[in-house]
């Protein structure tokens, strides 16, 4: 096979996977990456606004994303799902408060003037996980398992 | 990190980037604790660390659809060394360009970041992207990803040198959203621990994982969301996850969840195998139902049970109420909670007990937090005392309306270390050129 005759196939084999590929993605719009106006202090219901209405892209009611306090407790369904609906009011440092590789201040203490926000491990948490991490240990692992855990290891080696 | 991003601050403020159509953003909070230590046996020590955190975001660039988005942090240490390790230290959170294309929801993010896909929950140097397909069967999406996981400071932290994997998933509007997702880490050990010789056998020289995850509404009445972990590596089930919520009427949410892990399968590539013990013996599962009810815009009511039940520790049962009230007109937030564990046996039980209060009317703040637990019996290897508790009170003023100055000083004692008395001093600064709702 000759130079010329391998491009001309390689270049025909890359139009038909292009073609192909763009073919599959879907050409309707995308939902707005920002929230078009500033929402008010606290945690919003979605649904107030959006009445009986759905969030087009993600295919769901507003109501699924109303901040309920079951919402906040359960809102790593919704990350993993939707995880640009997060973005659209959502800076990913929001996230990073608590949810971090590697932290250098429990988050209660670097957000000691929002005691208004759903943080883990206020006041004296270090005696109450002797007790915690032995009734669930799974509920420490999903932050501190793979994650940066230095200070754990002061005292939980070998 | 901070001596590389600081002197770039003041630059990146007053630059024009009106000039650009740029948007703009730059946060950031500095940090500087201070702190007396005294602990029997040990030299008195006094630290004074200093933390900056700092995020950059700049979005519109390009045809309008590229940003770039980066938060990192530095801390540097007066006085005495405020951790064991070192007197100072860095860290960078994510750091990476996103391009939102305007069809499709498709998205692609190159550099640093947090994934978050059904169960997939990683911090990547490396590639993802995401799109909503074909336009004629509306409802799959396809997501994927492929890159380095960010290593943490230890040198042997079992993980890999290179981490791909997927989601794939199908909405039906209004309905549901099931997801299949994939992950594959090489090089990342996975243990198994033996209990009999407290020593951790490596099993398998990578980590590879697969799961599925659903949402399913029913007239906006009923929502189930839940997920399901199979470690692929081990062939075991590591995770089953599933929450229920009812809304019957207006302003009542009742939810009922299940959790089920098994050990072997959950913490087989934990970074510390000792601490989270792959013990194919163990397994735990909780049950929980959790009421909460909005009265009115300034008032919602909460009410929480679980039970949890590990296999080689007995059966432990938490009981909450709790309650936030809004007052003011939005200036005055309150809230007040207690919690009561009943252990298994073997295991302490305590009360707890919170309040707090937010006073903001705008150009200054002040709170006020106080927690308190109260132990059944002394802990072991601890002074005696079975209280602990902590009230920090914070105030700040906002010099402009991006810049908060703030302070927070807490009192308290515990059974660790005694009484304690700890303060901070704060500055918080959010410039940003953006008009929308981003950046909460």
């Amino acid at each position: 096979m000759t130079v010329r005759s391998f491009a001309t196939i390689a270049a025909v084999l890359a139009t038909i996977l292009v073609t192909a590929a763009c073919s599959i993605f879907s050409p309707e719009s995308s939902f707005a990456p920002t929230h078009p106006e500033a929402l008010p202090a606290g945690r919003p219901l979605c649904s107030d606004c959006h009445e009986g209405s759905q969030l087009k892209g993600a295919l769901k009611p507003y109501a699924t994303f109303d901040h309920t306090a079951d919402f906040v407790k359960g809102h790593r369904f919704a990350a993993g799902r939707d995880a640009q609906v997060c973005g659209v009011c959502h800076a990913q440092s929001f996230c990073a408060d608590c949810h971090a590789g590697k932290t250098e201040l429990k988050p209660s203490l670097k957000l000691g003037n929002r005691p208004d926000r759903e943080l883990p491990h206020r006041g004296d948490f270090l005696t109450l996980h002797r007790i915690e991490g032995k009734i669930d240990p799974t509920s420490c692992y999903k932050c501190h398992g793979r994650a940066n855990n230095e200070k754990c290891m002061t005292c939980h080696r070998r | 990190m901070k001596r590389l991003l600081l002197p770039l601050l003041p630059a990146i403020m007053l630059f024009p980037s009106t000039l650009l159509a740029l948007d703009l953003g730059v946060n950031g909070t500095t940090i500087v604790r201070y702190e007396e230590r005294s602990v029997p046996g040990f030299d008195k020590k006094t630290m004074v660390p200093a933390t900056q955190y700092l995020g950059v975001d700049v979005g519109k660039a390009a045809d309008g659809h590229l940003s770039f988005h980066m938060y990192g942090w530095g801390r540097v240490d007066g006085a005495d060394q405020s951790t064991p390790r070192d007197s100072s230290d860095t860290a960078l959170s994510y750091g990476y360009l996103d391009y939102q294309s305007p069809k499709g929801n498709a998205e692609v993010k190159v550099g640093r970041q947090y994934l978050y896909e059904g169960g997939v929950v990683e911090q990547l140097d490396g590639i993802s992207a995401r799109s909503d397909l074909f336009q004629q069967y509306e409802g799959f999406a396809l997501s994927a990803f492929a890159g380095k996981p960010v290593k943490t400071d230890r040198v042997d932290d079992h993980k890999g040198d290179l981490l791909a994997g997927g989601r794939l998933s199908y909405r039906v509007a209004g309905v549901t959203e099931m997801g299949l997702f994939l992950t594959h880490e090489n090089g990342a050990a996975a243990y198994q621990y033996d209990k009999s010789t407290n020593s951790a056998t490596l099993v398998k020289d990578n980590r590879e994982q697969a799961g599925f995850d659903v949402l399913y509404t029913l007239n906006r009445l009923v929502e189930l969301n839940g997920r399901s972990l199979y470690n692929l590596s081990l062939k075991e089930f590591a995770e089953h996850s599933y929450v229920i919520t009812v809304k019957p009427v207006a302003g009542l949410s009742l939810s009922g969840s299940y959790n089920q892990h098994q050990f072997k399968g959950y913490f087989a590539s934990a970074s510390n195998p000792f601490l989270f013990k792959p013990y194919d013996a163990d397994e735990e599962a909780s049950y929980s139902g959790s009421a909460s009810y909005a009265l009115n815009t300034a008032t919602e009511l909460t009410a929480d049970y679980t039970y949890y039940d590990r296999k080689t520790k007995g059966t432990s049962a938490r009981l909450g109420l709790g309650g936030r009230f809004t007052l003011l007109g939005g200036k005055l937030k309150t809230g007040l909670d207690y919690h009561r564990l009943n252990s298994a046996k073997g295991m302490n039980s305590y009360h707890e007990a919170r309040g707090f209060a937010l006073y903001d009317p705008g150009r200054y703040y002040a709170s006020l937090d106080a927690i308190a637990q109260r132990y059944d019996d002394p802990l072991p290897y601890l002074n005696t005392s079975k209280i602990a508790y902590e009230i920090t009170a914070s105030s700040g003023y906002r010099l402009k309306p991006w810049l908060l100055l703030s302070g927070d000083l807490s009192a308290g004692a515990n059974p660790q270390y005694g009484d304690q008395v700890k303060g901070l001093l704060r500055l918080t600064f959010a410039y940003t050129t953006t008009t929308g709702g981003v950046g909460r």
